[in-house]
């Protein structure tokens, strides 16, 4: 038993997820089946290599300015505005 | 049942052009259809009819003008719902994008529509294409049209179950570790997962950035060819996509087959897969063999760790890209918030279903403190290694023949035992790893009228050889 | 009881705002002080499906950062993703890099005006994108993307420093190496440039290092060097009392001076960093670092050696040139008429600066004038009294400074015939003076040469006028 309602708790916290009454006790053993599996991963050692497949600098994007999207767009797919801006309850600063 | 239903891609092509029929008349034929079938198939989450026939009455514009566009101009498809149309809404099946409309066109969207294809609606899917039965959708259900009792599979159900009630032609869905192949073998059509990278994924909502590929459904081996002709080739929006060094599918449909060195593997055994699963497999061995075919058994790289790899990288891939769903910038905003902290957690917490969030939660812990290099990174690099293993296996023989799924069309609420979910995963997720091309071909029905079906894969950049096959399949099947 | 001696140890995290036109994973425009919300596009917005393309002028500008402060640059680098949820971030994560930056193991080195060198080390320089911006406004928060997306540069010094007038030291050489190169504006008003100060104090000799804080949010040089003195202060009474420093974010109050708690660095900051699968590794070739090298103007080490020895200035003027590129072309413009370069010096400091308000530099006189000008004192054709007259006129209008000596009879008056007459009669004049000075009050000198400058209207040549004076002084027979 790697999980307990206070790590799924935690778990919930850091990906910003609420929990209904209950579902936490259901997780503990939902993630507790997907650890299982994934422990094997342990057995086997293999080395690093991050760059088999890579990118010249000259096949990156040339630094030319293309239209964005009119503001009107951007502001009406938002679920709240005030005047152009966007809104949210006012953010503790990070 | 109107027999326009019935053609295929290449037949419509010959048909438009000698007017035999026009494309609005190819449309409402679809689209009667779709009226007769959708009460019970529910492939659709968003129809546009009017869109739909508007754009026939472009097409049919244009080829009395002689500009007709090729070979799918005029013909009527849909798309998996995670895949942006501009101006039509893009759910992904899910409460947090219920009212959410696209601004965009996803690159291989709008290569259709440049193409002249005939945009009928989006499918439905697993919320997120997380699933493998479409039963997680929030949206809506959809049954397999063999058997309405019975799962269309996923998370491209509605995709696949479109194309085989004869809602579409083809569709597009994606496939991060079977999501466009199984839920074709479901229902009886084909379904290929390209090469990672052939295909643009720029406006395909991303579920694991570094396994997702668009994925081609349609009913024969050559409507496939012909639909992937028109889309691949590099998208300069989208950095991980390639060019095709070999275009020429319908060409390569063509061309003779050569004795071919198939590979079986041996621990995706008898006793792990439905008898008729396996009658059929043992039935596709035998055509390939008649046709010159070698075929041995192999063992698969890392089978151990394979699929532990593969759902770590999975889950916490998507973590990362579900994070985005938060109720600021678009979408669903929970209405019950008092503060910032409350806005993200109930939007999110209420928004996503259960399969969703138990896979972010899981998919976040594999990221956290030592989780990461114990999990998340060990799994980057079984990774590495099985992509290296499997080309040098795919150099050795040109084509893998497995089962698409171990069993077919389960029904709907059941749910499959450990070793039967596990082994599925062995059939579909390797190709997904690997980044090489894999295609479903149905293979017949079983004695329930449910479809069978194998899985060809290949080396990277092989879809040409591997249609190719599916076709000699496809012709003795009959 | 003897008192422990402490000693600060300091590291600063710069970030700059790099000159490209377009943000770093997409072509929206960078301009400062558009609209809210008016230069965004899917990708920046973090929109269903949206793809980050990598801007090639963003790599070659933090690579030539990293040439330009002595670093090993990598020829193989990542990107990976940050993660955290904030109403300026779209996706919930920041694309930057991890384990794998462009630039590792650089230095700066700082030269005293005492003629020390110290070496400060720079750990890494890697790129990322920018946040959005946020505006609090009561119990609101308001949202503006424009700037999400814009190209950063982080600068990490090694903790090398270590007190505020070095982290200032430090600060100035940075931007002007940055501006020489052309790679950002540096202008922290504009918030083009931000710092973040890592401190930590420990008992003087120790090699270890103490609990360390973090100070964000400060806003020019100087509030550094006070938030660094403030800080330093304040954790070592909290140590003298027998208190512990505790790991946290401060930010600098610029009202009171002090540093103020954020809040607690727990381990809610794991970034759960993981790979950006959407975007390549960068491979860079040594064609790539010639050219790249190639490009990099003469840095401001090397233009200040080139000055002192081309122009035989002395080493401060040459340094404080060095400080803004736009300052030593001025002065390299100007010295081309000139072959008193020390004098145009003086008169650029003393004389000029106080007319030039706006940074970066900006001179309301030609340089060509102030040249001419400086050759005007030199060859002593005016004085230097004239000389500062003119240039305030200068500043005002332009014209040439040779043609108003010639037709406004600006000249000094060298003749030491006429010049002993004036002195003569001013002697005549000031017989008190006079004697002051001959029972020792060298201050009547002054009195009689500024007696004597009224008399000339201010174009008596000053030192001509003072040797005779003394002469005449001293002479028994006056």
């Amino acid at each position: 038993m790697v999980y307990s309602v206070k790590r799924i708790e935690a778990l919930a916290a850091v990906a910003r997820i609420s929990l209904r009454p209950g579902e936490a006790e259901r997780l503990c053993r939902e993630l507790d089946t997907m650890y299982a599996r994934a422990e094997v991963l342990q057995d086997t050692a293999a080395g690093e290599n991050p760059f088999l497949e890579t990118v010249l600098l000259s096949e990156l994007r040339e630094d030319r300015a293309q239209p964005p999207l009119p503001r009107e767009t951007v502001l009406r797919m938002a679920p709240a505005t005030r005047d152009r801006y966007l809104t949210v309850p006012r953010a503790v600063e990070e | 049942m109107s027999d326009l239903l019935n053609r295929t891609i290449l037949a419509h092509h010959s048909a438009l052009e000698a007017r035999e029929y026009s494309a609005v008349e190819l449309t409402q034929v679809y689209l009667d259809q779709i009226a007769m079938r959708e009460s019970e198939v529910g492939a659709f989450l968003t129809l546009d009819a009017e869109g739909a026939l508007r754009a026939a009455e472009e097409s049919d514009r244009r080829r009395l003008a002689g500009k007709a566009r090729g070979m799918l101009d005029g013909i009527p498809f849909s798309l998996k719902d995670n895949i942006a149309v501009k101006d039509m809404r893009l759910t992904c099946a899910s409460r947090l994008l219920r009212d959410y409309v696209s601004p965009y066109d996803a690159t291989v969207a709008l290569r259709l529509k440049q193409a002249g294809a005939v945009l009928l609606g989006k499918n439905n899917m697993d919320e997120f294409a997380m699933g493998s039965s479409t039963e997680y959708s929030a949206l809506g259900v959809t049954r397999n049209p063999w058997d309405p009792s019975c799962v269309p599979g996923g998370s491209s159900g509605g995709s696949a179950a479109a194309v085989a009630a004869k809602e579409s032609v083809f569709s597009l869905g994606s496939d991060t570790g079977g999501s466009v192949r199984q839920p074709a073998a479901f229902c009886g059509v084909y379904g290929l997962k390209p090469t990672y990278g052939v295909l643009s994924r720029y406006g395909v909502v991303a579920m694991a950035s570094s396994l997702d590929c668009v994925g081609v459904l349609t009913e024969t081996a050559q409507d496939c060819a012909a639909v992937l002709e028109c889309l691949v080739g590099k998208d300069l929006c989208d950095a991980t996509s390639v060019e095709h060094p070999q275009p020429d599918f319908l060409k390569a449909m063509r061309a003779p087959l050569r004795a071919l060195r198939v590979a079986t593997v041996s621990s995706i055994s008898e006793e792990l897969v439905d008898a008729d699963v396996w009658q059929a497999l043992q039935s596709a061995a035998e055509i390939l063999r008649d046709a010159g075919a070698v075929i041995e058994t192999v063992e698969l790289p890392v089978p151990k760790q394979a699929l532990a790899a593969y759902s770590v990288l999975a889950a916490a891939e998507a973590s990362s890209n579900l994070a985005r769903y938060d109720g600021v910038h678009y979408g669903m905003r929970s209405e019950d918030y008092t503060s910032l902290a409350e806005l993200y957690a109930n939007t999110r917490g209420k928004g996503f279903g259960d399969e969703v969030k138990r896979r972010i939660l899981f998919g976040t812990d594999m990221l956290l403190g030592e989780n990461r290099a114990r999990f998340y990174v060990r799994a980057q690099h079984i990774r590495e290694r099985i992509r290296c293993e499997m080309k040098e296996l795919l150099s050795k023989y040109d084509l893998i023949l497995t089962p698409t799924s171990p069993t077919v069309a389960f029904a709907r609420g059941s749910s499959a035992s450990q070793e039967r979910l596990a082994c599925a995963d062995m059939c579909t997720v390797y190709a997904s790893l690997a980044g090489v091309p894999a295609v479903s071909v149905p293979f017949g029905k079983n004695e329930n009228g449910l479809p069978l079906a194998v899985q060809l894969t290949g080396r990277a950049f092989s879809e040409g050889l591997l249609l190719r096959t599916a076709k000699l399949l496809e012709e003795a099947l009959g | 009881m003897k008192e422990t001696q402490y000693e600060a140890v300091i590291g600063l995290e710069v970030h700059a705002e790099l000159k490209t036109e377009t943000k770093i994973f997409c072509a929206c425009p960078t301009g400062f002080g558009a609209e809210p919300n008016s230069q965004c596009c899917p990708v920046c917005l973090g929109l269903p499906g949206a793809l980050p393309v990598l801007n090639r002028r963003a790599v070659e500008l933090c690579v030539m950062a990293g040439l330009a402060l002595n670093c090993e640059i990598q020829r193989n680098s990542r990107n990976d993703r940050k993660q955290y949820f904030y109403p300026d971030l779209p996706k919930a994560y920041q694309i930057s890099q991890d384990g794998y930056p462009l630039c590792r193991n650089g230095y700066l080195t700082l030269d005293g005006e005492d003629g020390s060198h110290k070496r400060i080390g720079i750990a890494r320089i890697h790129i990322e994108e920018d946040a959005g911006k946020l505006i609090h406004a009561g119990k609101e928060t308001l949202i503006d993307c424009n700037r999400c997306g814009v190209p950063l540069i982080e600068i990490v010094s090694a903790p090398d420093l270590r007190n505020g007038a070095e982290a200032v030291a430090y600060l100035k050489s940075l931007r002007t190496i940055l501006l020489s190169c052309g790679i950002s504006d540096c202008r922290m008003q504009e918030g083009s440039l931000r710092c973040d100060v890592n401190i930590s104090v420990r008992e003087a000799g120790n090699r270890g290092f103490g609990v360390r804080t973090e100070i964000k949010n400060i806003n020019s040089f100087a509030f550094v060097e006070k938030a660094i003195r403030y800080e330093t202060e304040r954790q070592i009474a909290l140590l003298q009392n027998g208190g512990e420093v505790c790991s946290e974010t401060r930010r600098f109050d610029e009202v009171t001076g002090e540093t103020v708690l954020m809040r607690v660095k727990e381990s809610a900051d794991d970034y759960r960093y993981l790979t950006e699968a959407d975007l390549m590794p960068i491979h860079l070739n040594e064609e790539d670092l010639r050219r790249l090298c190639e490009m990099l103007p003469e840095l401001p080490a090397e233009r200040q050696m080139r000055l002192i020895s081309q122009y035989g200035i002395e080493d401060a003027g040459a340094r404080m040139l060095v400080s803004d590129p736009g300052l030593a072309d001025y002065f390299e413009a100007a010295a081309a008429k000139t072959n008193y370069p020390q004098l145009l010096v003086h008169l650029i400091v003393n004389d000029l600066f106080r007319f030039c308000t706006s940074e970066p530099f900006c001179s309301p006189v030609a340089s060509e004038r102030i040249g001419v000008l400086a050759e005007l004192l030199g060859s002593r054709t005016v004085n230097s009294a004239t000389a500062k007259k003119l240039l305030s006129r200068l500043v005002k209008q332009d014209f040439s400074p040779a043609e108003a000596v010639e037709c406004e009879g600006l000249a000094q008056i060298r003749d030491e015939q006429k010049l002993l007459e004036m002195v003569e009669f001013v002697l005549d004049e000031m017989p008190q003076a006079v004697e002051d000075y001959r029972s020792g009050k060298r201050a009547a000198l002054r009195a009689i040469q500024g007696r004597i400058m009224a008399t000339s209207k201010g174009l008596a040549d000053p030192e001509i006028c003072e040797a005779l004076l003394i002469k005449l002084l001293n002479r028994e027979d006056f």
